[in-house]
């Protein structure tokens, strides 16, 4: 009888931890956010510098900045930690597997918009599978006068194992195999991508052969939130077309801003199978034998 | 026509009395011009500092 | 936040630094009716003199007074030795006051206004609010060409545990060292009580087998940044007066010049020989002292590329100062600072 009982209420858990299950979409706004901070379950993750934390944060909101989740190897900048190295700035900030995510981070360049997504990938190669971004980030929270705390959160450490999900990273020997194969997406700005523009780090200018060119500066507005999803979708499906199982490699010089298409079209509009190509063209151009093509839309 | 002549000589009045208002408030000069933040915005506009070439 | 010279109106009320009115520390002349007639006179930083906060932190100015940060006296001490005794006068009196200590930093630097750097000026921290700490617009500003960029990851691309884990400058750096003892140093190695790694991390407090080996194998051979500071760190080059000194990344590991025990992380000090020629100093003694002083690169992480693999240093030796890697016309003595790790068998 008390086994049966037992049984009940293990049941009755499930179900009301099923039902609680918060129901978490890719981009929230702040006023969700606000009404949503309550929700134990959540953890929110501020991906500004320590400083800029320190001066005002989403009152639930740990500190895990962004130089923690990307960082210099083998003279390549931006690159995923390793795996031990990202386990643990994971499991410190208080994030398991099933743990729903909110990242909130800063808005004021392009760089800072697709630091956003950079961590959301991260978080989704790490094995995290719900994981949000703020629309607008901390700019909008502090312009809409939302409240902020002072105090430094600490998380208490999940527990776990990392189990990192390839299919959302592409090597170079990816890349190279699946040149004519994969649709290649360069989401540089069309000077880079002709090649009449060329950051100091990247040794040779132009673009991999067959890539097309989706600029990820292009995603959000001037006040640094993102455009509406049908407005996504057009830009989106207009350049690599409306097969959501295609195979799709999105590159750009750091894999920073690439992370910005990986993000709208994996977790926006339901594409299936879209890598970022992680070392992209500070790692390409590098390797003489690796072709480029410049001066040509091709 | 006479509503325009208004508002100019009202808005003459009021720059003029500006300053006084602020010695009305028994404020010194430092303090009226150093927290009114228009005024201190219009005068200077600070930089970002470069890294340091320095010891550290 | 607008960092400029804006003043937050409630303070005036509600902080008794404002009590005296703003002549009291500035001077000028507070019922001037324009700008340049109130800031006639303006001491624009009051606490140049130290006797200004003395009057109330009567035995924090004191000890102030002594200190590193407001003697600079860590600077002319790193050089003496390279000087003849004709030569350190000339050094005191030409070189010194304007290329050294015109940097040392007031209490208003750290609590008030955000240091001078390379004639810009950042303006007020928080709206001339008297600020405890704010590390990221005081010290970073200062220390910002190597340490602090370090520590953030801006500058070699990986960023401090300790930072990660949300410390900053004071956590480690006690105000005690800011402020100093009362007792007169030249160096920041005779400063009391300054951090060391075993303080928090004692001996035997390993939490592996592995690392408790690492470091039973190691100790007394290497220093702990000689294993756990992450990646290249800056380097400044052949300074010259006036025209300053060119940096570049890199990573050096060599015996600790101070004792010849130790191997540990060493950073290129940009002295060339001719570095104080415009002020007639030649620096007659200049071989007596190595081109290379033992550095903390604050860049510290549990796992490096040393803590991973014994190979990169027993077999690839990368990073170790050797005969070819030495700076050309350098030092004599930097010669003494190689020191090669035994090879795998």
């Amino acid at each position: 009888m008390k086994r049966i009982a037992l049984l009940f209420l293990i049941l009755q858990c499930a179900l009301c931890s099923a039902a609680l299950a918060i129901d978490l979409p890719p981009v929230i706004t702040t006023d969700w956010l606000e009404k949503n901070l309550a929700t134990s379950e959540i953890r929110v993750i501020d991906i500004r510098k320590l400083e800029e934390y320190k001066e005002g944060h989403v009152a639930s909101a740990v500190n895990a900045f962004y130089g923690s989740w990307a960082v210099k190897r083998d003279n390549l900048d931006n690159q995923l930690p390793e795996t031990e190295d990202l386990q643990d700035v994971l499991l410190a900030a208080g994030i398991g597997g099933q743990t729903p995510v909110v990242i909130i981070g800063k808005v004021d360049t392009v760089a800072d918009q697709v630091n956003n997504t950079r961590i959301a990938w991260t978080l989704r190669y790490a094995g995290v599978e719900r994981v949000a971004i703020l629309d607008g980030g901390m700019n909008k929270w502090l312009a809409e006068k939302k409240p902020v705390s002072i105090e430094p959160v600490k998380a208490t450490a999940a527990m776990g194992e990392l189990k990192p999900n390839p299919q959302f990273l592409a090597t170079k020997r990816d890349v190279t195999n699946a040149l004519g194969k994969a649709t290649v997406v360069d989401t540089r700005t069309p000077d880079f991508f002709f090649g009449v523009a060329k950051l100091d780090f990247v040794q040779r200018a132009g673009h991999l052969p067959l890539a097309v060119n989706l600029p990820s500066a292009w995603i959000f507005t001037k006040e640094g939130t993102l455009r509406n999803n049908d407005e996504l979708k057009a830009m989106a499906t207009g350049v690599v077309g409306t097969d959501t199982a295609k195979e799709i490699i999105v590159y750009c010089d750091t894999g920073r801003l690439a992370s910005g298409w990986w993000f709208v079209l994996t977790q926006m509009l339901g594409f299936q199978k879209v890598r970022m190509y992680d070392g992209s063209t500070q790692e390409w151009a590098a390797d003489p034998d690796s072709p480029m093509v410049r001066f040509s839309w091709d | 026509m006479p509503v325009l002549r208004i508002s100019f000589a009202l808005l003459i009045l009021t720059l003029a009395l500006v300053p006084v208002s602020h010695a009305e408030d028994g404020l010194s000069g430092c303090v009226s011009c150093h927290t009114d933040e228009a005024r201190i915005k219009a005068l200077y506009t600070p930089t970002e500092a470069p890294p340091s070439e320095g010891e550290g | 936040m607008y960092k400029g010279f804006l003043v937050d109106r409630n303070l005036l009320s509600t902080d008794p630094h404002f009590s005296q009115g703003c002549g009291f520390c500035h001077m000028g002349d507070e019922k001037g009716a324009s700008k340049a007639d109130a800031h006639r006179g303006l001491v624009k930083k009051p606490s140049d003199d130290l006797k200004i906060c003395g009057r109330c932190h009567d035995q924090i100015a004191a000890n102030y007074g002594k200190s590193l940060h407001y003697t600079t006296a860590g600077l002319k001490h790193g050089i003496r030795g390279r000087l003849s005794t004709a030569e350190e006068s000339l050094f005191n009196e030409k070189v010194f006051p304007k290329s050294c200590n015109n940097c040392h930093a007031t209490c208003g630097d750290c609590h008030v206004k955000s240091p001078t750097i390379g004639g810009v000026n950042p303006g007020l921290i928080q709206q001339h609010q008297f600020v405890k700490r704010n590390e990221g617009k005081t010290c970073a500003l200062c220390h910002g060409g190597r340490v602090y960029p370090e520590f953030t990851g801006e500058y070699g691309g990986t960023p401090d545990v300790h930072y990660q884990k949300g410390m900053t400058c004071i956590d480690c750096h006690t105000r005690k060292e800011a402020h100093g003892d009362g007792s007169t140093v030249t160096s920041r190695k005779q400063v009391a009580d300054r951090p060391a790694c075993l303080g928090c991390h004692p001996r035997g407090s390993d939490k592996s087998d592995k690392s408790r080996a690492a470091h039973d194998q190691h100790a007394g051979k290497l220093s702990c940044v000689a294993c756990h500071a992450a990646g290249q760190y800056r380097n400044c080059y052949d300074c010259h007066l006036g025209a300053g000194a060119t940096a570049k990344p890199g990573f050096i590991l060599g015996l600790d010049p101070r004792e010849r025990k130790l191997v540990t992380t060493l950073r290129v000090i940009p002295t060339v020989r001719d570095t104080f020629s415009k002020a007639g100093v030649a620096m007659e003694n200049y071989d007596a002292l190595p081109n290379y002083w033992d550095t903390v690169p604050h860049m510290i992480k549990k796992r490096t590329d040393r803590t991973r693999s014994c190979e990169v240093c027993h077999t690839e030796r990368q990073g170790f100062l050797s005969k070819e890697t030495l700076l050309k016309g350098g030092s004599k003595a930097n010669e003494g600072l190689i020191r090669m790790p035994p090879q795998l068998p």
